[in-house]
């Protein structure tokens, strides 16, 4: 399997293949994190292609020095700012919670290859979707702090560097987060299973 | 001020351990229900959080990207020839740099130009002009050309080439890949 240094390198020398290898490692996780942002998830499948078609065009700009998905969720979360900006008169985040806001069932398909056993597949698949709406009940910077923190594993420090905001305010939205969250969960989860 | 875990403390215990805590905190910690009702409250949603896997993204997300990716690769304009004409502007400016500086050239256009204009030119003997000087005699109707520094302008016309050429590179690499070859 091809590394993602190599796809990298394959991506600076203008070889629009090795586009699809990166975009299967990351679609799913820079999709969660727009639609974090934006809740349409139609608008966020327009904005995850918009993202990885500006990774594609700015691949030259990467320097190495830094982790490719730092680099990556930048974009992302830039890309989100500034549809949100552009929208921000006609479109407010806190009236727009509809049916069609939420991810349906079928998103939540998750791809477990160690889940075998069906039943075991489907409780699985319900535990996520508590958890993400959860995650969609909590407040907004929240939830975005929450899904780049659980999902790709970045630090505090890294989160405020792609955010430009100071540490204790993403380590107070992680705090705040998880302590809603955890309110949201009791409704669905005995006391010995949240503990 | 209340001697309760601060947020930060209760942060750094789920992400290390209690026993991380100073000696004095661990005690209080050890003692307080609050403190420890909060800890685990904070752990268990960080454990739960811990298993979380991605919402997964339409299948279609990446056909439409290769899509609008392929467009943009026939265009196909190569690097090797964007840096051959940036060569050819560089190779042709020092040319016409050294011609218009080297003594050689500078002799032959004063030679040139004596033969075909005079040094000064001044517009004479327009009836309509001497009209409007009797109107207003203050006023110096005297037209010259002013002198002219051919090498200034040579060199600002480079350097503007070279601006033009660096912008118009920048704005085209935007909508187009250039691709190496």
């Amino acid at each position: 399997m091809t590394s993602e240094k190599e796809i990298i390198d394959q991506l600076k020398s203008g070889d629009v293949k090795a586009m699809e290898p990166l975009m299967t490692m990351h679609k799913d996780y820079v999709y969660t994190i727009i639609i974090q942002m934006v809740k349409l998830s139609s608008v966020a499948q327009e904005l995850t292609q918009d993202v990885f078609v500006k990774v594609f065009k700015k691949i030259d700009t990467y320097g190495e020095k830094s982790k490719f998905t730092t680099w990556l969720y930048t974009i992302t979360y830039r890309t989100c700012l500034n549809y949100l900006e552009k929208k921000k008169i006609i479109f407010n985040m806190t009236e727009i919670a509809g049916e069609d806001d939420y991810t349906d069932v079928d998103e939540l398909n998750y791809k477990d290859e160690e889940i075998v056993n069906p039943l075991e597949k489907y409780e699985e698949v319900e535990k996520q979707k508590v958890i993400w709406d959860a995650i969609d009940a909590i407040p907004q910077q929240q939830g975005i702090v929450i899904a780049l923190h659980y999902l790709q594993q970045f630090s505090v420090k890294e989160i405020a560097d792609l955010m430009t905001v100071p540490e204790n305010t993403i380590k107070t939205h992680l705090f705040r987060g998880r302590n809603a969250m955890r309110e949201f969960l009791r409704k669905y989860f005995s006391q010995e299973e949240l503990l | 001020m209340s001697d309760h875990l601060n947020f930060d403390e209760i942060f750094r215990i789920v992400n290390k351990s209690p026993e991380s805590l100073e000696t004095g905190r661990y005690a209080h910690f050890r003692s307080c229900t609050k403190c420890q009702r909060e800890y685990k409250a904070q752990l268990a949603s960080d454990f739960t959080l811990k298993g979380i896997k991605p919402k997964t993204a339409p299948a279609s997300v990446v056909k439409q990207v290769l899509v609008q990716l392929s467009g943009m690769e026939s265009i196909n304009i190569k690097e090797k020839t964007d840096w051959v004409f940036l060569i050819a502007i560089i190779l042709l400016f020092t040319i016409g740099s050294w011609f218009v500086f080297s003594g050689k050239a500078i002799s032959y256009l004063q030679e040139y130009t004596s033969q075909v204009v005079p040094e000064k030119q001044e517009i004479k003997n327009l009836e309509f002009l001497d009209s409007i000087k009797d109107k207003v005699p203050d006023f110096n109707f005297k037209f010259e050309l002013p002198d002219i520094n051919w090498g200034n302008i040579y060199l600002a016309l480079g350097i503007f080439v070279g601006v033009f050429y660096m912008l118009l590179d920048r704005k085209i690499s935007q909508h187009y890949k250039v691709h190496k070859t």
